[in-house]
């Protein structure tokens, strides 16, 4: 039986639909996981008991109340709006988020798309969701929205630099850029212990600032900007792009457990639950961040990423290739 | 450049993940209801009997939301007398859409036609339903709870001490005809029996010893209102100091201590006078303004009176008349007396009631799938259930003894 | 039609004639080409509190100018209360700050009280004394949860308004309203306390105190609330006291000044509290100096806690409240600022004139002053950091 299993699944033309839909599967239900865990923990942090209502037993389907609240409500497209651009950009910002989970390693031999340059490809693919921003922020003929989208473009175009810098110098640890090899490279322990902990904290840092997540949610201040680049969308549109947020949290996360965390290994039995239960800490890191932090102010924004952030990384570039040289161990 | 020392953000994280683990402080509502206190603004109840559309209600309120109507009626005079004209309420209206539950009209009622309820679920779909008329006023009367006692050191409320003087007094008195009916068996049933009697028509918080209109807001002390007697104005000095030390301003001290004088002067003529003229118990002005009486005690006292109430018996009526006076009781089933305007007493005793016990209530079932089953809708037969139960507890306290004063704090967020 | 103007702009009279519309183009801008932006910060915007229109001109982030236009909740209080009598006058009055509402009524009563030279119980007073108390906690808390919204802190929120529901629980027991809580009257009090009242508010103190350090954690030491706050909208106190501005934004710049303590009324030269200063005048000291006040007016509450002597609450007063001709002035600290009351009666139940003195109408004079040269995510940190409301304003 599992023989020709295994056959079938050898099968280029079997195997890829499995993939796609074992990453979609991944991409529908971990995001509204984090969303619900988002929702609950947010509100236990606040003295609140956060949804109770929507599926009888503490609020667990409100999420999917959400969904289909959102998919049936009217699609607008502001007058002065351009057309194509404002509906395309939900779709350039959302497909190379869902497309990154592709590359992530999720368990031995479990990389839906296996590449040499993993690492690489989920950061580029990560930034090309700066251009979906830009889009939503031009085509909404919206001052406010104008405004968030610069903000937001300055501050995603900033941060890719700790962003890439401290994935390199993981690379460089690990000696590869494969991201199912940088994974086997590492203890259970992952890489934290070691210098990389600097690296660790600074790429968690830029990637909460490309997530434009608090407290680096200036774009989507909504005290100031009414809701910045994403003013003007409703309804399905919308969800959209808070599937990207959500979906980026996730993604971004499972790329640090990866990364940094040691993946998919544990102390004992090895396999992608451990993956999941990093990336649900890690989310949980970046929740409590949000309720705890008030936001940074655009430019002092700017020069912590600039000032404070670039010469750490380069640093630990620095320290990590010295280290790597002289074969001390890590 | 934002100095990212570390510590103070380090902290944050703690506060936030403390609070976390803690119970949250959320109530959820509707599935748990709010336990509110008696003096909550929520809803304004109307007893239309008590009501002498004296339009003040109406006059003070900064809205003008209160919309009355009325009209003159002539009453018959009982027994000889020039008939008497008595305002009839037509229309009782509170539109709470422009209400602003500032309180000045239940404050300035005389009645006390007006009282507030905690009620606030009674938001509508419309706006001119929120327009309440007499019968959803009256429907919310039901839901009026019994006020709280007041802190220590508050002066007591002119109702209770009146209440408390008469109760006294009554046992004053009582013991008194006790005394006299054991070693003299004659005179005593004939003096409380006629006093007994314009009894009926008052509300009798103590109903023996004298006739005296139960505390409304304006009564009389509970002894009986004697004759006039002729005294020279003058003041209480010792009342006086007394008022003053304990930091009454100097005008009132004066007025209270000229009454505390007059009181007593009259009553040491009026002992010399009943001493020197015709010993008998002085007759007893009929009550002016009547009331509304229980059902219970105005059937049953008629019927009594030939059986002359001994001391023991009248207490116990007393006490079972305030018992019945719970705010469902009063209302429905009592009528205006043909004397004119409608004072109600059943408010004083309530806050006697109040003051003597203050219980957590469930609802008596029965009561409650009756009046389901009758038609009525769910928070009135709620409130009524819930009367009707204090009534029970309160009777098996009274059997098994007297409750305590239990202050009742309103239920604070508990950290 | 144009005409010149001596700094070289011109004037343009709008072409109806009507003189209404006169638009002044200044020489600059001839010159430069640029364009400066005009903002409509409100009337409907999350960050002001309420329908506050601020009228922002923008170069790039830059303000080069800002207005606040008011008016949006004009009330007319003052002409209404021409026509109420005093007791309706306290039940309205309420309604202007709205978060603080027996320091609105106490106003009244003191001067209504002050013109008929009546004398108040000594119970009704440091009862007074003790809702008015928790009722500057009750306001102090609700900007000490807004202000770190705006700023992003989604937390603090809600923990203000958790402690502000067990206050409000307490001023529920008593009078019976949580939020309009109608409770002075001419002469002293509605009715006195229920019982365990006081107890429950010796309760409350330990409690609320434990909190505060809640809000220093959260709040007052996080380094970026810090950052965005530190330097922001420094308003020195010699402008503080040219604009008028008073309670907590003037004591931030150093002015100790407080009317409890330079004009004390009810009694507070018989407790002890010290007035809390800041030293530089920007948002970071206004908000510690608010958390200050809390912490003092906690201070009060305990001692007047042991202090409530036994007596009545209120005065005989006659049918119809009548002040004797003549005028009074009353100045009291309401939580936001100093509040006075200003009334000219003519012998009648209803006053002449009564004029009310508003703390935030002063307070957000200041903002053109303080919002000129700061970056526009700046004007949030600044418009939160002045605490005014907008009922309190406009009247």
């Amino acid at each position: 039986m599992i023989e020709t299993v295994r056959d079938l699944l050898d099968n280029y033309w079997v195997l890829t639909p499995v993939k796609v839909l074992a990453v979609l599967a991944i991409f529908l239900t971990f995001p509204l996981v984090v969303g619900y865990m988002e929702h609950k923990v947010m509100a236990h942090m606040q003295a609140r008991l956060g949804p109770m209502e929507a599926g009888r037993f503490h609020g667990v389907l409100q999420l999917v109340a959400d969904g289909i609240k959102f998919v049936q409500k009217e699609s607008i497209i502001p007058r002065a709006a351009d057309k194509w651009v404002f509906a395309l950009a939900p779709a350039v910002a959302l497909i190379p988020a869902i497309l990154v989970f592709g590359f992530i390693p999720y368990g031995p031999n479990l990389v839906p798309i296996p590449s040499d340059v993993g690492l690489f490809v989920t950061l580029a693919l990560s930034s090309v969701s700066v251009i979906g921003v830009l889009m939503a922020a031009w085509s909404s003929a919206n001052k406010y929205s104008l405004m968030g989208g610069i903000r937001a473009a300055a501050q995603l175009i900033a941060y890719e630099l700790p962003l890439v810098l401290a994935a390199a110098a993981v690379a460089m640890q690990a000696g590869s850029a494969d991201l199912a090899v940088i994974v086997e490279r590492q203890g259970w322990w992952g890489y934290i212990v070691g210098p990389l902990v600097v690296g660790f904290f600074v790429y968690g840092t830029a990637a909460l600032a490309e997530l434009t997540r608090p407290p680096f949610d200036m774009p989507v201040a909504d005290s100031e900007l009414v809701f910045g680049h994403l003013t003007e969308y409703t309804g399905l549109r919308f969800a959209f792009f808070l599937l990207t947020e959500y979906a980026g949290i996730v993604s971004q996360s499972a790329i640090a457990a990866t990364l940094f965390l040691g993946g998919w290994k544990g102390p004992f039995l090895d396999g992608p639950w451990w993956l999941a239960a990093k990336v649900l800490l890690l989310s949980f890191g970046v929740i409590w961040a949000r309720s705890t932090y008030p936001r940074l102010r655009e430019d002092q924004l700017q020069s912590f990423a600039w000032i404070r952030l670039v010469p750490l990384s380069l640093a630990l570039l620095l320290v990590v290739g010295f280290l790597k040289v002289y074969e001390v161990g890590v | 450049m934002p100095a990212l020392k570390g510590v103070g953000l380090i902290k944050g994280l703690g506060v936030t993940l403390k609070t976390m683990t803690r119970p949250a402080a959320t109530r959820q509502y509707p599935h748990v209801r709010p336990n509110l206190p008696a003096r909550t603004r929520g809803v304004i109840a109307l007893i239309e009997e008590n009501c002498t559309v004296c339009m003040l209600c109406s006059r003070e309120c900064p809205d003008w939301c209160i919309y009355i109507d009325s009209h003159k009626e002539q009453v018959a005079p009982k027994e000889g007398g020039r008939a008497r004209t008595r305002n009839l309420l037509d229309r009782f209206a509170i539109d709470f859409a422009l209400c602003m539950y500032c309180g000045i009209c239940v404050e300035v009622c005389p009645f006390d036609a007006l009282h507030w309820s905690p009620e606030f679920e009674y938001a509508e779909h419309q706006v001119e339903r929120l327009t309440h008329e007499m019968d959803t006023l009256r429907k919310w009367a039901y839901t009026v709870p019994a006020p709280d006692p007041l802190e220590v050191g508050a002066v007591e409320p002119k109702e209770l001490e009146s209440a408390r003087k008469a109760r006294e007094a009554a046992a004053a008195k009582a013991a008194a005809a006790a005394e006299q009916a054991r070693t003299a068996a004659a005179p005593a049933p004939a003096a409380p029996a006629p006093a007994a009697s314009p009894a009926v028509g008052t509300a009798p918080v103590p109903g023996a010893g004298g006739a005296a209109p139960a505390p409304p807001v304006a009564a009389a002390p509970a002894a009986a209102r004697p004759a006039d007697v002729e005294v020279e104005p003058g003041i209480d000095q010792a009342t006086y100091d007394r008022l003053l030390a304990a930091g009454e301003p100097d005008r009132t001290a004066r007025a209270k201590a000229k009454a505390a004088y007059m009181r007593r002067a009259k009553a040491e003529a009026r002992a010399a006078q009943a001493a020197g003229g015709a010993g008998a118990a002085p007759a007893p002005a009929p009550p002016a303004p009547g009331s509304v009486e229980t059902p219970a005690a105005a059937v049953a006292a008629p019927e009594t009176t030939p059986a002359a109430p001994s001391a023991a018996g009248t207490p116990e009526a007393a006490e079972a008349a305030p018992d019945a006076r719970e705010p469902e009781a009063r209302s429905p089933e009592g009528e205006p007396t043909a004397a004119g305007t409608a004072v109600d007493v059943a408010p004083g005793a309530a806050v006697a009631q109040a003051d003597a016990e203050h219980l957590e209530i469930e609802v008596d079932q029965e009561t409650y799938d009756r009046l389901i089953a009758a038609g009525e809708p769910e928070r009135t037969a709620r409130a009524k259930a819930k009367a009707a139960y204090a009534r029970k507890l309160r009777a098996a306290q009274r059997g098994g003894g007297s409750g305590g004063l239990k202050p009742s704090p309103p239920e604070g967020e508990a950290s | 039609m144009a005409t010149e103007l001596g700094s070289g702009g011109a004037a343009f009279q709008a072409a109806d004639g009507t003189g209404v519309g006169i638009i002044v183009r200044d020489k600059a801008d001839r010159e430069l080409h640029t364009q400066d932006m005009t903002l409509n910060v409100g009337p409907q915007h999350p960050a002001t509190h309420g329908v506050l229109r601020v009228l922002v001109t923008l170069d790039g982030e830059v303000i080069e100018d800002a207005q606040p236009v008011i008016g949006y909740m004009h009330r007319s209080f003052e002409k209404l209360a021409e026509y109420r009598d005093y007791r309706q006058i306290i039940a309205l009055v309420n309604r202007h700050d709205w978060v603080s509402s027996i320091c609105n009524e106490l106003g009244v009563a003191l001067v209504v009280e002050r013109q008929m030279e009546l004398e108040v119980p000594e119970r009704a007073t440091w009862i007074r004394m003790l809702m008015a108390e928790w009722t500057r906690v009750l306001n102090h808390l609700m900007f000490v949860g807004s202000y770190p919204l705006e700023l992003g802190a989604i937390t603090p929120m809600f923990y203000a308004f958790r402690e502000r529901e067990e206050i409000q629980a307490l001023m529920e027991w008593i009078t019976g309203g949580r939020l309009h809580l109608t409770y002075c009257r001419v002469g002293g009090l509605k009715q006195d306390l229920p019982r365990g009242a006081i107890q429950m508010s010796r309760d409350l103190v330990p409690r609320m105190r434990e909190r505060l350090k809640e809000y220093e954690d959260l709040v007052l030491g996080n380094e970026i609330f810090a950052a965005r706050t530190k330097g922001v909208g420094v308003l020195p106190a010699d402008v503080a006291c040219s604009y008028g501005v008073s309670g907590a934004a003037l004591q931030a710049a150093g002015v100790p000044e407080d009317s409890r303590k330079t004009e004390p009324y009810l009694f507070y030269d018989q407790v002890e509290f010290d007035v809390p200063t800041g030293r530089n005048g920007d948002s970071f000291d206004r908000f510690a100096v608010l958390l200050a006040r809390i912490k003092e007016s906690l201070r009060i509450i305990e001692q007047v806690n042991e202090r409530i002597p036994p007596g009545p609450v209120n005065v005989r007063l006659p049918k119809v409240v009548r002040a004797p001709e003549g005028h009074a002035y009353v100045r009291t600290e309401a939580p936001l600022g100093q509040l006075s009351y200003y009334m000219v009666s003519h012998g009648e139940k209803t006053p002449w004139r009564f004029k009310m003195r508003t703390p935030s109408f002063n307070n957000i004079s200041s903002l053109p002053y303080l919002l000129k040269g700061t970056l526009l995510p700046d004007m949030i940190a600044v418009m939160g950091s002045i605490f005014f409301i907008v009922g309190d304003i406009d009247r």
